[in-house]
This record gives structure tokens, sequence and C-alpha cells, in this order.
């Protein structure tokens, strides 16, 4: 059905590994290229490593099912380097509207402030950055993509894991050291080590119907609630690339799903909404949907990822933005240990990280979906009393809960984040295991960047200095050891900066959004979120901070302290 | 933990209260009843605005173990209470315990 995407065909290859006796070894597999085996293929390829990518299909996600792409995943994609095209193809909005029958009763922007690389939202269907990820992993050159390779069997000891492959010339078997399982929501490597996927149904059913039309709504998220063309139910509706609207309706659980699949079932629903409009069915497919998450997210040398991992309810967009986020948090610290820069326990801290902040996600889209699916009498009463209030009344529009769009986890309790005692009087403090903000700099010359574009991926120092101030001795060699610590200056003007990389603040908006008093030094972690903050820089402290988010043991107190007088 | 919630008697005219609190709702079907009185209870939520003693409220009125109620101190207003059939009827009784 779909008109204005033609998916691509990967050819399946025969392989070597697939010859009688081949016994073949792989660092790392990554079972699943969906969007998040995808991005953790092409983070790890970034950094250097080498990954086998298997995927049971020869193509790309088909039909439509992620639309929203949430600031954070733009700048993750970015740092891959296919964020700019997700934004000139995609569409960008930061305003939403709540609609109850035919008013509305709600409105927000969710990015009132300017000065960021990236909006709060890119709306594009999913089949085009998976596309562009195949594409970028080609050109970066380290992953081994094989279609039509499916897991079939995945089994483990203390030294390796054994995978079992089904592929159209019959079965082979490989070993790897580490097995990133990103392969969905019926995840067969779950499934292979019978591991229990917990949660919650709700009980409703959506239909989703994507058409293509020139229409003239503007570029917003709008939410209907009981609306005159679809009486008692909600609907919602976004813009989408390429003429394409998404438009969701909310069904209840006694609808039947073939019967409401049917064009002749569909299309009368759109014409209600759509008036005189018109339009061309794009896409139709009806879905209930669960939130519920493994326990723990390491098992051993298996990672599960995306919704291997967990599934949340589309409302809030943050099954896919989530799963994006769990490879940006995997990928650097599965490098590190590569690499041997790190231990093995560092790997401990994806599932310290990444299942409180699938708790959150989890959490948040529990609540949308409890407010736009009452679950009984009481519920469905209190819902209805709140959107008859929020009319007129503004603390009840506070809580109209038709999604609470996807934000990055704060990561507030880390193991590897340095606690600080600082408190900065003025503005807010961005508090370790946050994600970086962006702001614009310029470079020394004048020329216009961001700030998340200067800290690529390894380990930053951010160091804030007035012009005059003269910098500290030891910055360079920070820069020079393994793993380097790459000294970046952030001065309100030009200076003199001894060779070392300086952008220039001139908004001060880097120091507004970082709490930067001069003097603060900031130590970011390779997935560009903060590590540790000082108000001034010592290196021994420094040190200390990136082997705290190495996983790396603390050194015994004398001798940091002997390091300390010492610096 | 001090109780924040007040439970001792506060209303100046309870009688009179009860009978405008009834009034709104006679004859309304029991949906409309439900949304009335989901609508007095966020906006009374959101007048005491304090959300540990709304969290107070709910466990007591949801019949959590340990919330806790105050012993009626004798100034309820005896003569509407049906004293002789029943028993003084607490806040944790009316939360069902009953
Ligand atoms: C209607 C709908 C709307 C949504 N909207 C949004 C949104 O707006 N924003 C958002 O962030 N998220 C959204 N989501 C969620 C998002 O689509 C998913 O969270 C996302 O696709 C998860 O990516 P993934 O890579 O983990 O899994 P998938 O995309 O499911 O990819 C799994 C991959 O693994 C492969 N595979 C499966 N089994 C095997 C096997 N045994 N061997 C080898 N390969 C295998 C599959 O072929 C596939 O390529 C939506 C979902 C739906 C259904």
């Amino acid at each position: 059905m779909p008109t204005t995407y033609q998916n691509p065909r990967f050819d399946y290859r025969r392989c070597a590994d697939q010859e009688p006796g081949a016994a073949a070894h792989h660092p790392v597999v990554v079972v699943g290229a969906g969007l998040v085996g995808l991005t953790a293929a092409v983070d790890l390829a970034t950094r250097g490593v080498p990954t086998l990518l298997l995927d049971d299909d020869d193509t790309v996600s088909f039909g439509s099912r992620a639309i929203c792409f949430a600031k954070r995943s733009l700048e993750i994609a970015d740092r891959l380097g296919v964020g700019e095209r997700i934004r000139e193809k995609g569409v960008t909005w930061n305003r939403g509207k709540v609609f109850l029958k035919d008013r509305q009763v709600y409105g927000f922007d969710l990015l009132p402030e300017a000065g960021h690389a990236f909006p709060a939202f890119v709306n594009l269907q999913q089949y085009y950055p998976e596309e562009w990820l195949v594409e970028r992993a080609a050109e970066l050159g380290l992953t081994e993509i094989r279609w039509k390779n499916r897991v079939t069997s995945v089994r483990q000891d203390g030294a390796c894991v054994r995978l079992e492959i089904e592929t159209p010339d019959g079965p082979y078997a490989i070993t790897c050291d580490f097995l990133l399982a990103c392969d969905g929501a019926r995840s067969q490597v779950r499934r292979s080590l019978g591991l229990a996927f917990r949660g919650q149904v709700f009980q409703d059913r959506f239909l989703i119907a994507d058409v293509v039309m020139k229409a003239d709504y503007p570029t917003e998220r709008w939410f209907w609630f009981d609306p005159p063309f679809h009486p008692g139910q909600s609907v919602l509706l976004h813009r989408q690339a390429d003429d394409v609207w998404r438009i969701d309706f909310q069904l209840g659980w006694d609808a039947d799903p073939e019967e409401e699949k049917k064009p002749e079932r569909v299309r009368p629903r759109l014409q209600a909404m759509l008036g005189e409009r018109p339009f061309e069915l794009e896409w139709v497919s009806v879905y209930t949907f669960q939130c519920r998450r493994l326990e723990r997210f390491r098992h051993g040398r298996v990672f599960f990822l995306g919704d291997a991992a967990h599934q949340v309810s589309p409302f809030g967009a943050r099954g896919g933005n989530g799963g994006m986020q769990d490879a940006d948090n995997l990928c650097w610290k599965l490098a590190a240990v590569l690499a041997g820069e790190a231990p093995e326990a560092l790997l401990d801290s994806y599932d310290a990280e990444r299942v409180p902040a699938a708790d959150e996600n989890i959490l948040n889209s529990t609540r949308s979906t409890d407010f736009i699916t009452p679950k009984n009498a009481a519920s469905r009463a209190f819902r209805d009393a709140v959107l008859e209030l929020s009319g007129e009344l503004a603390f009840a529009r506070r809580l109209v809960n038709s999604g609470r769009l996807s934000v990055p986890y704060a990561n507030a309790d880390s193991p590897l984040s340095t606690p600080c005692a600082e408190r900065d009087g003025a503005g807010p403090v961005l508090a370790p295991g946050a994600p970086c903000p962006d702001a614009p700099v310029l470079d020394p010359g004048g020329g216009e960047d961001w700030l998340l574009r200067r800290l690529g991926h390894g380990f930053v120092l951010l160091l804030a200095v007035e012009a005059e101030q003269p910098l500290p001795a030891d910055l360079v060699a920070l820069g020079e050891e393994r793993p380097a610590i790459r000294p970046l200056l952030v001065s309100p003007r030009p200076r003199e900066a001894a060779g070392l990389p300086l952008v220039i603040d001139g908004e001060g908006l880097v120091a507004r959004r970082y709490g930067l008093a001069p003097g603060a030094a900031l130590l970011v972690r390779p997935d560009q979120h903060l590590a540790a903050r000082w108000p001034r820089f010592q290196a021994a402290a420094v040190r200390a901070a990136r082997d705290r988010a190495l996983g790396i043991a603390a050194p015994r107190d004398e001798r940091a302290e002997a390091r300390q007088v010492a610096s | 933990m001090t109780a924040r919630l007040h439970t001792e008697p506060r209303l100046r005219d309870p009688d009179g209260f009860y009978e405008r609190l009834l009034a709104v709702y006679r004859d309304l079907p029991e949906d409309e009843a439900a949304r009335l009185s989901a609508k007095l209870i966020l906006l009374l939520a959101n007048h005491i605005g304090d959300e540990a003693v709304l969290d107070e409220a709910l466990a007591l009125a949801g019949g959590a173990p340990g919330a806790d109620a105050a012993a009626p101190d004798g100034t309820a207003p005896a003569k509407t209470a049906p004293a002789k059939t029943a028993p003084p009827r607490t806040a944790a009784r009316d939360a069902g315990r009953e």
C-alpha cells in the first residue's frame, strides 16, 4: 500500500562462516537491524569497533511505526552522522494542542527557547533513519550486515555466546564475546534465554491510518478527546514527511481488528474527520500495546536494547527514542572494555543506568495510557472531570495527559558519576549523570558551531575560562594520556589558548545551561553525559572522576590525597 | 511524622453543608454524579495544594492500615447523630473499615 516510500531490498549473501566446520568467532554480534540495532552498530563503528549485524529480514522497517524523534535522539543521530538528514527530510515541530470535543483546552510548547541545533521533535517515518543508518554503516566500513539471517537460539557460558542462525541456505552457528540483542518486542534472544518479560497489557485498540494529503493543518501535535467526528474516543494527528499524515483513532477493546483495517471501514472514519479534503490511504494497522520490561538488561555477555528490553505504549514517543538512548549508553562502555581501558564491570552500569530510564518511560507512558484509556467507571469520571474543568481552569489543564513526550533520563543516581557538593547560586546547575544540553558557540575565527558537535565522542574536560585567566599547566597532559581527556576551553571572548581547542560562548548560553562560573571544570563522558563538575580545575580529581566513569575502582584514599598534594 | 490533615470538626454548619452537598447530586444519574464527585475532589485537591495532606487523605479514605483518624472528641453535633442505633462515626470507620 505505501506509495511514498519504496523499501530498499538488501541481498542475502552466503558467507564463509556458513561453510561446513567453519566455527567462526566474532567479538561483537548485534541481533536485529532495526532502529536500535543499527544505531548500536554505527555507534560502535564510530568508536572503531567492528560488529556483525544479523537481521531476519532483507529491508528496513516496513510500513509506519515510529515517527516522532526527540531532541536527544536527534543529537545522538547527529553524533553518528545522520542527524542533519533526519532534520532536513523530517517535519520539525515543538507545539501541541489538546481538544475536548470541538474546542481547544490546552496547548504546549516543548522547546520555548532558541539556541539548540535540534528542535524538540522531528517527525519522520522510521524507515528513513534506518535506511540512512545502513548507508552510514557501509560508509564507516566496520559493520558486516547479514540479511535473511535469523537467530534461532542463543546459549552462553562464562567464556562466550553461541548463536544458531537460520538462512535461505540452511542453518549455521557462530560464537561471539558480546551479544547485543536488538531483535525487537518479540525477541528470540530473550525467549531463547528463557527470560521473563513482565508488565501490563492495556485493553484498548488503536487504528493507525497514514494518509497522503495536502492539508492546511499547522505542523503541530493535535490530540482530541471525544471529538464530534469520533465520539467517545480519542484521536491523534501528526504530520510526517512526504505529505503523509498519521491519524490515530482510539477504537476500544471490543473493536474487531480485521474488520477495522478494511478500507471501506477506514475511509468513512477519515472522511468524518477530514471533510472535503482529498486523501490517499498510505498505511493502515490496528494495534494494542503493553508496558513491560526485562528485570535486567545485562545477562552475562548478552545485552538487551530497545524493544527487546522494554516496551512502552506509543503515547509519549518513548519506544524508539528510549532504545536509541540504550545504544548511546552501552556502546562507549563496550568500546572502552574492548580497548582494555575499562574493566568488564563497567558494563554492569548499563543496567544501573538504563533500567531506571526504562522505568521512567514506562511510568510516563502508563500514566498517559491510564488517562487516555480509563480502566473503570471511576477513572473515566476523573478523566472527564479533568477535561471539563480544563477549559476554564489552568490547574486542570496540567492534569490533562495525552502523552508526556520523551525527554532523556536525568540519570541522577548513576554509579559512574562523581557526586558534587557544588551548588551554584545562580541558575539551574546541570547535575552529574544528565545529558549535556546543546548551545551555540563560535570558533575563535567567528565561525558558528554547536557545543555538542564540539564535544565529540570521547571524554572532554570543559573548562570555563575568563579572557585574562592563565591556563592550568597540566591540561595538555590529560589530552595525551589514555584514555584521553580532551580539554575544551569555553570563554566569553576570544583569547590566547596555548594551542588548545577553544570555543567562544558569545551568547552566554553555555554558561547559563551548564551553570558555569569562571574557573569551573566539567567532565563529559563519551556519550555526552556529565560525569563530574568542580568549581575549580584539579587534574587529580578529573582523573579520578574519569576512572570512576570507567568503572575503575577508586584508588585508595591516601594515594588520591598524595596526588592532589602533588598537583 | 505529624498528621497535617485536619480531621477535627471544622465546619461551622455541618448540617447545612451536608444538605448543600446532597442538593448538587439530587436527581443526577450515576455517571454524572461520579463526574461531579470527581470535579469536586479535583477542585478541593488543588485548593489544598499540599500533596502530603492529600496523601494522608487518600490513605485515610482508602482505609490504609495505620491511617491516623482523630477520635471523636465529643464536639460532634450529637443531636443529628443516630447515637442510639449506631456507634459514633469516626473518620476511620467512614473510610471503609465497617
Ligand atoms: C504504531 C507505533 C507508533 C510508534 N511511534 C513511535 C514514535 O513516534 N517514537 C518512538 O520513539 N517510538 C515509536 N514507536 C516504537 C518504535 O517503533 C519501537 O520502539 C522501535 O522500532 C524499537 O526498535 P528496535 O530496533 O528495538 O526493534 P525493531 O524496530 O522491532 O527491530 C527489530 C529488528 O530485529 C529483527 N529481528 C527480529 N527477530 C530476529 C531474529 N530472530 N534474528 C534476526 N533478526 C531479528 C527484525 O527484523 C527487526 O529488523 C511506535 C511503535 C508503534 C507500533
